[in-house]
């Protein structure tokens, strides 16, 4: 969090309200049930947060899927090469 | 935000965010701002006609990415290219680079002789056991022909949580499954107050399921590069409102690429009316589609078949004379007129026999539904 420098500590602004956060951690296991590894994510809790006050704009386009299948369709006779990442 | 647990701070301070937190509500806001400007500085336009499509025009060709929040598609005609693009976005995200495209928001896609067969057998799977069935049963078709829902049928689920996110996850489903459209439209109108009758209804789309985990969806690679459309609709089939279902279907080459199955939102009077109006909806996807394609490097120089059922209606589009039947309806004549008169669409007849949107707007025997299944391209593949 320090590294990728995610926040400055300032003073609360007056009128404004702090949005709680937390620690998930989950452990990620292989299929076979061994540990893969552990993980630990920083989570903001949302449900304080006030449309108006905390945030206004919150829309983000994903892809349609009509496009997904007309993209591999087109893919597929020009014999692209499709990889996903 | 409050500082979290563990770091040292003085008491009233807080933590002024600089970047997005996964949980916050402008997060994938954020995450797709940061992401257009880094694939923009790299030379990509995003598509006007799908936002989540981002193009670059190179001298080979062009290279096309796909973005579903942090899960993306990448292809073009350059490998060169490509594995740069890789590379570049590997370096400025923490990214893994999963290879060959097998496993795309829960679709799975096989590769075979004839295509790709794209399915959801895990998440159907997965529905099945979230919906708890205690018995084995299958059945062949979903919804009985002539079969009428209303919203005062049965007693009011004690709790319609499970109705709900069941017929959430089988919306979802239709991705690949579009032999269940019409009737998860159907259930899913019941969605505000489910009742005993409407969770039937749900317990036979599962059992159908249950018989046909490994249905795929073919998309042809040896098919042509030709739009055709299907335009249909049931009229005054709702016995409550009285509205009309409406249903279409488009097909590039052999390879089914968009539908739809919905309630008209205001009543029809005719038959021809209803159909009339649908034309305009699978308009406007057509015209969309070939703008898309267009972004793809595919451009159309004829008009594109939208296949109807009814001659009234195609006679209504092509003529000025039915002053009468059409004047309420003013603004879908003007945009099936306009792209008739431009050429984006013709409106060949086609026989009810043959009309495969029929699919979508009602309900069907057995023979007709596998004969229709059929014409989707829609194959049971055997598990891997």
């Amino acid at each position: 969090m320090h590294k990728t420098d995610t926040w400055d500590l300032v003073s609360l602004p007056p009128g404004k309200s702090v949005v709680g956060c937390r620690w998930v951690y989950k452990i990620k296991t292989n299929s076979d049930g061994s540990i893969e590894r552990y993980k630990a994510r920083l989570v903001a809790k949302e449900y304080s947060q006030q449309y108006g006050m905390d945030y206004e704009e919150t829309f983000a386009p994903v892809a349609k899927m009509a496009t997904i299948h007309t993209l591999i369709t087109v893919v597929l006779i020009h014999q692209w090469h499709i990889s996903q990442l | 935000m409050a500082p979290h647990p563990g770091i040292s701070h003085d008491s009233g301070y807080v933590c002024k965010l600089k970047k997005a937190l996964y949980g916050l509500k402008q997060a994938p806001r954020a995450w797709f701002e940061k992401f257009s400007i880094v694939i923009s500085s790299l030379g990509f336009v995003s598509s006007s006609h799908d936002f989540a499509l981002f193009i670059k025009c190179i001298d080979a060709g062009r290279i096309i990415l796909s973005l579903y929040v942090d899960d993306m598609i990448i292809t073009g005609n350059d490998i060169d290219s490509i594995s740069v693009l890789k590379t570049e976005l590997a370096r400025r995200f923490e990214m893994k680079d999963l290879g060959y495209l097998r496993y795309f928001l829960g679709i799975e896609v096989a590769y075979s002789p004839r295509g790709y067969l794209l399915s959801q057998s895990k998440y159907v799977a997965d529905i099945l056991e979230r919906a708890r069935l205690t018995d084995n049963k299958t059945v062949d078709t979903l919804i009985e022909v002539n079969a009428r829902y209303s919203s005062s049928d049965g007693l009011p689920l004690i709790d319609p949580t499970l109705y709900c996110t069941i017929v959430g996850s089988l919306v979802y489903l239709t991705i690949t499954r579009p032999d269940i459209a019409y009737a998860v439209h159907i259930v899913s109108q019941f969605v505000a107050s489910p009742t005993t009758v409407h969770w039937v209804a749900v317990l036979c789309i599962l059992r159908y399921l249950r018989g046909t985990v490994f249905q795929s969806l073919l998309l042809s690679s040896t098919s042509s590069l030709e739009l055709h459309a299907y335009s249909n609709a049931d009229h005054g089939s709702d016995p409550t409102d009285r509205k009309s279902v409406i249903g279409f279907c488009i097909f590039l080459g052999d390879s089914y690429i968009s539908w739809k199955s919905k309630k008209q939102s205001i009543v029809s009077q005719s038959s021809t009316e209803a159909k009339y109006r649908v034309m305009a909806s699978t308009t406007k996807e057509i015209v969309w589609l070939r703008w898309l394609l267009a972004d793809m490097g595919i451009y159309f120089s004829h008009p594109t078949p939208m296949y109807c059922d009814n001659q009234s209606s195609i006679q209504i589009a092509h003529n000025l004379i039915f002053h009468e039947r059409t004047k309420h309806i003013e603004i879908d004549c003007h945009l099936t007129r306009h792209h008739l008169k431009h050429g984006t669409i013709a409106l060949p007849f086609v026989p009810s026999s043959l009309q495969i949107a029929d699919f979508f707007t009602k309900a069907h025997s057995i023979s007709r539904f596998c004969f229709l299944v059929g014409k989707l391209s829609m194959l049971v593949v055997a598990a891997s």
